[in-house]
């Protein structure tokens, strides 16, 4: 995590927690100078200014709270008294990044809204390095076509085809994709055009 | 002559969807004191403070509360691990034990618990190998809406897919709760699993033993049903079945222990014995020798004591484990035989206990994997 998160601008919310456990959470995040609000059984909306959720999964009755949490990409924690394996994998499953257990103290309320908030970041960047990967993955066969169209048309080799593909692209400020397309395309039109 | 007391505390209920099951362990620790007090051979005399939370998860706190401010120091009970973990935090403010006699989920191995009865791999897991091998690897999951559900379903479903098995489907009822539960019945019997995984509890359980029993019967199937800590104690809620072959198992069944059994009868009537009534029992029994060991009611000198020297009880030599304070255990698998089980298969020696089940591998369960099959194939000229 770059920055430490802006806690005057944003709240948790607390979404279907039991009476007690909501008494400890307020206790705690009350000393910690964060803010909160309590959502009970999808009787309100999530909140805009919402840092991270904290559900608790033993009483969890909200399915629409839970499914705005989850579109809006917040970080859920999810709380629970129980820590056996079945409880981690529906936490994991409801897309929490960390596990609060009982007893809830100030440090660990801390601790876990911390790790949760960093690994959901670190995520979300693996997420979007995942997906300009995947798409260069896609890209591969334009790549491969191009390069093939420059050692016919060119008389190249592979590596020297690459290479023109590669300066173009610096030259001109465009993705590699971009001006294999462009050349593939003027390609089709001079043949079009000779034909 | 009159002999020092000693004063403990039962927390345990005699109301509420489970009331079989407290009052099991109930009349298990009455007696156990009852017997020890009249035999007269620790030099003291136990005396028990009573506390009945009813069934109520919120009653088992201030119950623990309410026997720890009257100088207890030894609580034994709770049925759930709900209520269990509840008055944890209070015994840890304490210094104080609970002992803790019913079979759960695993998971926890608190230094102010000494858990006294199975948890899976003591009893669900020889279960399951039992019913994979006899049955077959489709298996219907039903709970408890409750971490005893979620967690005993979870470690099937990784059991069956190391065996290469199916789950069929899985469902969840409320605790104590019959909704919805009658509408299985037709699927079940349409398409009927090898077998039927029953973690319901109380009369959740009863109601779908009864009812799938029904069913089995018009429909001519002998349909087996593994009701994992089924006990004695919940047969007249059960009622003999004429369709479902019912398999449980435990540390304890009457006649795994026929001495015991007989000598209970004829010391208390002919109430039913259950691994609940004798974990209970046998938690007694340790406490009242580290006791008379020790010298004094101090907690880590009895565990120390308990630790080291395996102390004889009801169900055998029983010593715990220093590394998570559960006990090694025997484990029987009984399948109901008009009104009482029949033990079918015993494991040769007690299981250790291993809560987080990490030295337990379910790997084994590939021996009836279909890889394992073929390779298990000859060719025969």
């Amino acid at each position: 995590m770059n920055l430490p998160p802006d806690f005057g601008r944003h709240r948790v919310a607390l979404i279907d927690c039991s009476e007690r456990n909501l008494a400890s959470l307020e206790k705690s995040l009350q000393r910690l100078g964060v803010q909160w609000l309590s959502i009970q059984q999808d009787e309100a909306d999530v909140p805009d200014d919402c840092l991270a959720a904290i559900v608790e999964l033993d009483s969890v009755q909200g399915p629409a709270t839970l499914a705005q949490v989850r579109a809006r990409n917040v970080p859920i924690i999810v709380l629970t008294q129980l820590d056996t394996l079945s409880q981690i994998q529906r936490g994991v499953a409801l897309g929490a990044t960390a596990i609060l257990n009982r007893p809830i103290t100030q440090s660990s309320v801390y601790t876990t809204l911390m790790m949760a908030l960093a690994l959901h970041e670190r995520l979300g960047e693996l997420q979007a390095q995942n997906a300009t990967l995947r798409e260069k993955l896609a890209s591969r066969p334009l790549v491969a076509q191009a390069i093939a169209r420059l050692m016919v048309d060119l008389n190249l080799t592979e590596a020297q085809a690459f290479e023109r593909i590669r300066s173009l692209s610096m030259k001109t400020h465009r993705s590699v994709e971009e001006v294999c397309i462009d050349l593939l395309n003027r390609a089709a039109t001079s043949r079009r055009t000779s034909s | 002559m009159t002999q020092p007391q000693v004063t403990i505390g039962l927390l345990l209920s005699s109301e509420g969807t489970y009331q079989c099951l407290g009052q099991s362990s109930l009349a298990g620790a009455r007696h156990a004191i009852a017997d020890l007090n009249r035999q007269r051979r620790y030099g003291f005399e136990l005396r028990a403070l009573e506390y009945d939370p009813r069934g109520e998860l919120e009653r088992y706190r201030e119950g623990a509360v309410h026997l720890l401010r009257r100088g207890v120091r030894h609580i034994f009970g709770t049925t759930t691990s709900a209520s269990r973990k509840d008055v944890i935090p209070d015994l840890q403010q304490h210094d104080a034990l609970l002992w803790y006699a019913c079979s759960y989920e695993g998971f926890e191995s608190s230094e102010n618990v000494v858990y006294l009865c199975a948890c899976p791999n003591q009893a669900l897991l020889p279960l399951l190998r039992y019913a994979i091998g006899e049955f077959g690897k489709s298996a219907f999951l039903i709970g408890s809406n409750y971490v005893w559900g979620w967690e005993s379903n979870r470690i099937t479903r990784d059991a069956l897919q190391m065996a290469d098995g199916n789950v069929l489907g899985e469902r969840y009822v409320h605790l104590g709760s019959t909704a919805g539960i009658a509408e299985l019945f037709p699927r079940l019997v349409g398409h009927p699993p090898s077998f039927i995984l029953n973690n319901l509890v109380g009369e959740s359980s009863y109601f779908f033993l009864r009812g799938l029993d029904a069913a089995c019967a018009r429909a001519g199937l002998r349909l087996p049903v593994l009701s994992y800590d089924l006990t004695e104690a919940e047969l007249e809620k059960v009622g003999p079945m004429k369709a479902l072959r019912l398999f449980t198992a435990g540390p304890y069944f009457e006649p795994s222990e026929p001495a015991f059994t007989l000598q209970q009868r004829t010391l208390h009537g002919p109430d039913r014995l259950s691994h609940l009534y004798t974990c209970a029992y046998v938690s007694i029994e340790l406490f009242a020798d580290a006791r008379q060991a020790c010298g004094s009611d101090d907690p880590a000198a009895m565990l120390e004591y308990l630790h080291q020297m395996p102390v004889d009880t009801a169900i055998g030599k029983i010593r715990l484990c220093s590394r998570n304070n559960h006990s090694a255990l025997p484990c029987h698998i009984a399948e109901l035989d008009g009104e009482h089980f029949r033990i079918v298969h015993s494991e040769a020696q007690p299981i250790d206990a291993d809560p987080y089940l990490t030295t337990t591998s379910l790997q084994t369960f590939r021996e009836f994997s279909t890889d394992a099959a073929l390779r298990r194939l000859r060719i025969v000229k």
